[in-house]
Parts: structure tokens; C-alpha cells; sequence
């Protein structure tokens, strides 16, 4: 499994090189935002252009596969932005899924004890 | 000494100082922003795990709702916030 908090090129959604599309895909900006940026920035100070090559030269394309769902793929965006949301997120999911479960048990525990009153005013 | 000093400031804060902020605020952003190899695949099997067992936690409370008809999930009791009452403020 490759690293997914490391930045790809995307070459699947490229119009250049595929620079704008991996920015795009690493941050979940939209990628139109980013290719207005990097056009704006370039012609306003020049150097995003050379940036531009270089961010192209040292990063790999992205590997086929990499999430298996969109919401995977947000999820993965969260945690590089910010770990610590993320785990807390993960946490609170956690946490849910605790308080349904002990929700289900009291249902269960509070029938049978009324069951078991049933049961014993007809003997 | 005013005209020896200045340029002395001058290149010192140039290549010094500068690379120096920049530098500290770099390893200070890879520090915050990324994680460990160990504790990415740590979270995506945590997160993997939770969807699992929410999604079978989903099925179970339909099937009980589906059994018990005065069994209300927990996911539709949030559905409905109680109202807000001033009164009962702290």
C-alpha cells in the first residue's frame, strides 16, 4: 500500500502535467480554483511557472487505486490537512457506535426484566 | 564604524536570519502537518474498522426496529432536538 498523505501528480485529470489536478486532489480544492491561482500567480510574479516544473520533476504520478471511495478519498484529504481532526473524528465514530450499541443493550436488558414480571404475575 | 556596521547587519539578517525563519517554520510544518507511516496505516485500519462496524450496527438497529416497533434507533432519536427551554439553562 502506497503512503497516502504524500503528494502525486494526477495524471488522470490533467490538463499540463498534472501539477494543478494532484494540488487539487491533495488539499480537495476544487481544481478550477487552483489552475486560476497558478495561472494569476504566474503572470502576476513568474515564479510558480519555474515552481511548477520542479513540483512536475520531483513528484511520482499517482498510484491506480489508491482510495477505494470518494469518501475515502475526503477522509484522506481531512488527515492531511489536519491528523489530529481527523483522529478525533475517528474517535467520535467510535464513541457513536458505543453509545448505539449500549442504546440496543438497555432495549434489550429493560424488555427482559419486564418479560420476567410478566412471567412471574402469572404464575 | 556606522558605514562597517550597517552592511555587516545587512548581510547577516540576508543570509542568516532569513534562512534561519524560513527553515525553523519548514521543519516546524512537517512536524504539525504530517504523520508516520505506522500511525497512517494505525488510522486508516481505525477508520476502516469504524465504518465496518457502523454499517453492521445500521443493519442490527433496522432489524430491531424492523422486530420491535416501539424500539426507536438512536440515529432517528437525534433526529428530532428537544426544544429549547430557557428555564432549564445552568
Amino acid at each position: 500500500m502506497s503512503a497516502r498523505t504524500k503528494f502525486y501528480l494526477d495524471r488522470q485529470n490533467r490538463k499540463f502535467m498534472g501539477v494543478c489536478a494532484g494540488l487539487a486532489d491533495y488539499t480537495g480544492i476544487d481544481v478550477t480554483w487552483v489552475r486560476v491561482a497558478t495561472v494569476l500567480l504566474t503572470v502576476a510574479t513568474g515564479w510558480v511557472a519555474l515552481g511548477y516544473f520542479v513540483i512536475a520533476w520531483l513528484a511520482n504520478p499517482k498510484p491506480v487505486g489508491l482510495y477505494d471511495t470518494p469518501e475515502d478519498e475526503r477522509f484522506w484529504q481531512g488527515v492531511r490537512s489536519s491528523p489530529k481532526r481527523s483522529t478525533a473524528e475517528v474517535r467520535s465514530k467510535f464513541r457513536d457506535i458505543d453509545r448505539r450499541l449500549a442504546d440496543i443493550e438497555m432495549f434489550y436488558t429493560s424488555r427482559n426484566t419486564r418479560l420476567a414480571d410478566e412471567i412471574d404475575s402469572l404464575r | 564604524m556606522n558605514d562597517f556596521l550597517i552592511p555587516v547587519f545587512v548581510c547577516a539578517i540576508l543570509f542568516l536570519g532569513l534562512p534561519w525563519i524560513v527553515f525553523h517554520y519548514v521543519t516546524k510544518w512537517k512536524q504539525a502537518g504530517t504523520i508516520t507511516r505506522e500511525d497512517e496505516n494505525l488510522l486508516d485500519d481505525l477508520y476502516r474498522t469504524a465504518r465496518m462496524l457502523e454499517d453492521r450496527l445500521m443493519t442490527v438497529e433496522r432489524i430491531i426496529a424492523a422486530d420491535n416497533p416501539d424500539y426507536r434507533p438512536h440515529s432517528a432519536q437525534r433526529a428530532e432536538p428537544a426544544p429549547y427551554d430557557p428555564s432549564r439553562r445552568n
